[in-house]
């Protein structure tokens, strides 16, 4: 964990999941932009708890959310031509802290499928135009 | 205030200024001239008020929560709701990215007697140039600065002895003294072109691009205030050149060298030249802002790192994005569409999305997560409901109009 | 109750929920009747895990989702609908959601008593 992650709540602490994590920013232990929550996940367990395991960030994933349909043709044209190959990256929730607006999580998103279309771009594109830094 | 951070507001306020016109401004003013004379000056002002109201509040939210209106709009209301206002601003930015770089092209056609639709790609290459290596104080400052040239429109409107009287009712809301459906399309059209949505997102992201915080609040309010104050005089400039050169002669807009020859008429065959600079110099710089502002919006929404001032290699995504945008834009140049058609239609359009864009403010600006102690007030609230308000009632009247007086 | 496994799928292998999915989603009682649509989600931080303790519905809930109770119940009291705009808050306990898709209370409706009322929450 990196030295600045902050410490898990106390028990007993409450959140409310679409106004605190749902579509709220990523940002890893760089301070780096790391997408939106595009999703949270939970496991019914056999105690009837519901409790939550992860989020997840992916295009194909937000759209479901608006169209299943479209968000699966999404997820589909991905694997055909995307460089995450239309999968949704998921980060477990017990790397994840809710400080306020932003989601931290404690990852360096430079080294996941989180920044995968950002480094593809780089290399592939915008390094080979001049004047790109 | 220390002596840096007047000049900090100074020149936020002069860039304002220069940067106040667009290919919208321009056209709609120009037609509410020629076409009824001073009597849409009170909607120059009216919508005036309410840029200043919302510059401000989109510039303290950036400011105070470092997040954008993109931002704050999806993080609250979430991506089934934000994908419609998102999809709808990604046709208008292409549509009024066109309609800008056909001003800039239509300059160069004024200036050289080449046809508009040759200048389109050279003109393209040169605004991804200046977004590929400028940076954003670079861009906003030297193109803004550049654009205090349009001060020309105030000067000629005083240097052909306005009757003062008649401006002066022009401030009074009125209905239409002829053609009401054309009368009315003007009103929303002006209005459009003032209350723009990507207002609201480049204003917000050009304030964390600059850094500010809580301690800039004040500038905030001065830039806004002022600076958009004494922008609008020069869009009531080019409103009554139109009126006193263009109007007395019925000359009606519906190309571009006529609205040439409302500084024609104050200042001889330099005027000519002088309304080339002015359209090309402003029109670059909305080029500018209406590109970035594409790659802000994509960028803002998906998460993605993104900053003009941040070297290509830095914000892979977010220069692609604009990139993108630049080259979408072009084509409606190069294949030739008539740019100050497109400007009409595009404000229209942009006054029926409005509603959409602008109602989650009267949300964001009261949520003390972003805000804290800097929420809205009961004047400011009332102000947005009251531009909600009529926003809803543009969008209902926007596209009837277009097709009764457009 | 648990929702029918896809094929892949083992019966050890704990059913998963998509919660973003479920926004939005009206829930009905054991007879049918419309309770209400889910606007927010609460979880508790429950010895390492958090678990999701409650769901809210209606105005209520939307509102909380965006923050906006104080100036949205001014708004209902404005247009004389804070009574009727409530929502409820439902123990998870007392939803089934042996099909995620279509969320359902285990009691009937009357026994969540009636919608709270829309209440000024500054800071909320």
């Amino acid at each position: 964990m990196a030295d600045d992650f902050p410490e898990p709540p106390e028990n007993g602490t409450r959140l409310r999941l679409v106004r605190d994590v749902l579509d709220s920013q990523m940002v890893d232990r760089k301070q780096c932009q790391s997408g939106k929550v595009d999703g949270i996940v939970a496991e019914l367990r056999d105690d009837g708890r519901l409790v939550i395991t992860a989020i997840e960030n992916g295009l194909p994933e937000a759209v479901r959310r608006v169209s299943p349909r479209v968000g699966d043709w999404i997820a589909a044209l991905g694997r055909r031509w995307g460089v995450r190959k239309g999968e949704v990256y998921r980060i477990p929730f017990a790397r994840v802290r809710n400080t306020g607006i932003d989601v931290r999580i404690d990852l360096d998103a430079a080294a996941t499928p989180l920044l995968a279309w950002e480094r593809w771009l780089r290399e592939h594109v915008v390094r080979r135009i001049p004047g790109a830094g | 205030m220390k002596a840096g951070k007047v000049l900090q507001v100074a020149l936020g306020v002069l860039t304002s200024i220069g940067g106040f016109l667009d290919v919208g401004a321009i056209a709609t003013a120009a037609d509410a001239g020629a076409s009824f004379r001073f009597e849409l000056l009170w909607v120059v002002l009216v919508g005036t008020i309410c840029v200043i109201f919302l510059v401000e509040m989109a510039g303290r939210l950036a400011a105070v929560s470092k997040h954008s209106y993109a931002d704050a709009v999806r993080e609250r209301f979430g991506f089934q709701f934000y994908v419609w206002p998102i999809l709808a601003e990604f046709v208008v930015d292409f549509l009024v990215l066109g309609a800008e770089i056909g001003g800039v092209c239509i300059a160069l056609q004024l200036l050289t007697g080449v046809a508009f639709q040759w200048w389109a790609i050279p003109v393209a290459l040169a605004i991804w140039l200046t977004a590929w290596l400028g940076t954003f104080d670079f861009i906003e400052n030297s193109v803004a600065l550049l654009g205090l040239v349009t001060l020309a429109f105030v000067a000629g409107a005083v240097v052909l002895h306005p009757p003062w009287g008649e401006v002066a009712k022009g401030f009074i809301p009125s209905g239409a003294p002829h053609e009401p459906a054309h009368y009315w399309f003007i009103a929303v059209s002006i209005m459009g072109a003032l209350i723009s949505p990507y207002l609201l997102y480049f204003y917000s992201s050009g304030a964390i691009e600059d850094g500010w915080g809580e301690k800039d609040l004040t500038m905030n309010r001065l830039v806004a205030g002022v600076g958009m104050g004494f922008g609008s005089l020069v869009q009531m400039g080019v409103l009554m050149t139109a009126a006193m050169v263009l109007a007395p002669h019925g000359i009606r807009v519906d190309q571009y060298g006529q609205i040439a020859l409302t500084l024609v008429g104050p200042f001889g065959e330099w005027g000519y030249y002088l309304f080339a600079v002015s359209l090309g110099i402003t029109c670059f710089g909305a080029c500018m802002e209406q590109a970035l502002e594409t790659g802000f919006i994509v960028s803002q929404a998906l998460g993605w790192n993104w900053g003009e001032s941040k070297r290509p290699v830095e914000a892979a995504r977010f220069t692609m994005a604009y990139t993108l945008s630049i080259a979408a834009s072009t084509l409606l140049m190069v294949v030739g569409i008539d740019p100050l058609k497109l400007t009409l239609f595009s404000m229209a359009l942009t006054a029926v999305m409005l509603p959409l864009v602008v109602t989650p403010l009267l949300v964001i600006m009261n949520d003390r997560h972003y805000l804290g102690e800097h929420t809205n007030g009961w004047l400011a609230n009332g102000v947005v409901g009251l531009i909600i308000g009529l926003t809803f009632v543009m969008a209902l009247v926007a596209i009837p109009l277009e097709y009764l007086g457009g | 109750m648990r929702a029918p496994l896809k094929s892949a799928e083992t019966r050890d292998r704990p059913l998963e929920v998509h919660l973003e999915r479920l926004i939005g989603r009206r829930i009905h009682d054991p007879e049918g009747r419309k309770v209400g649509v889910i606007e927010e989600i609460e979880a508790e931080l429950q010895d390492g895990e958090w678990v999701v303790t409650k769901v809210l519905t209606g105005p209520i809930g939307m509102l909380t989702r965006l923050s906006s109770l104080g100036i949205g119940a001014w708004l209902l009291g404005l247009l004389g609908a804070r009574k009727s705009a409530g929502g409820h808050e439902i123990a998870w306990r007392d939803l089934d959601l042996g099909d995620p898709m279509r969320p359902r209370l285990r009691c009937p409706a009357d026994a969540l008593g009636p919608p709270a009322a829309a209440r000024s929450k500054r800071g909320d």
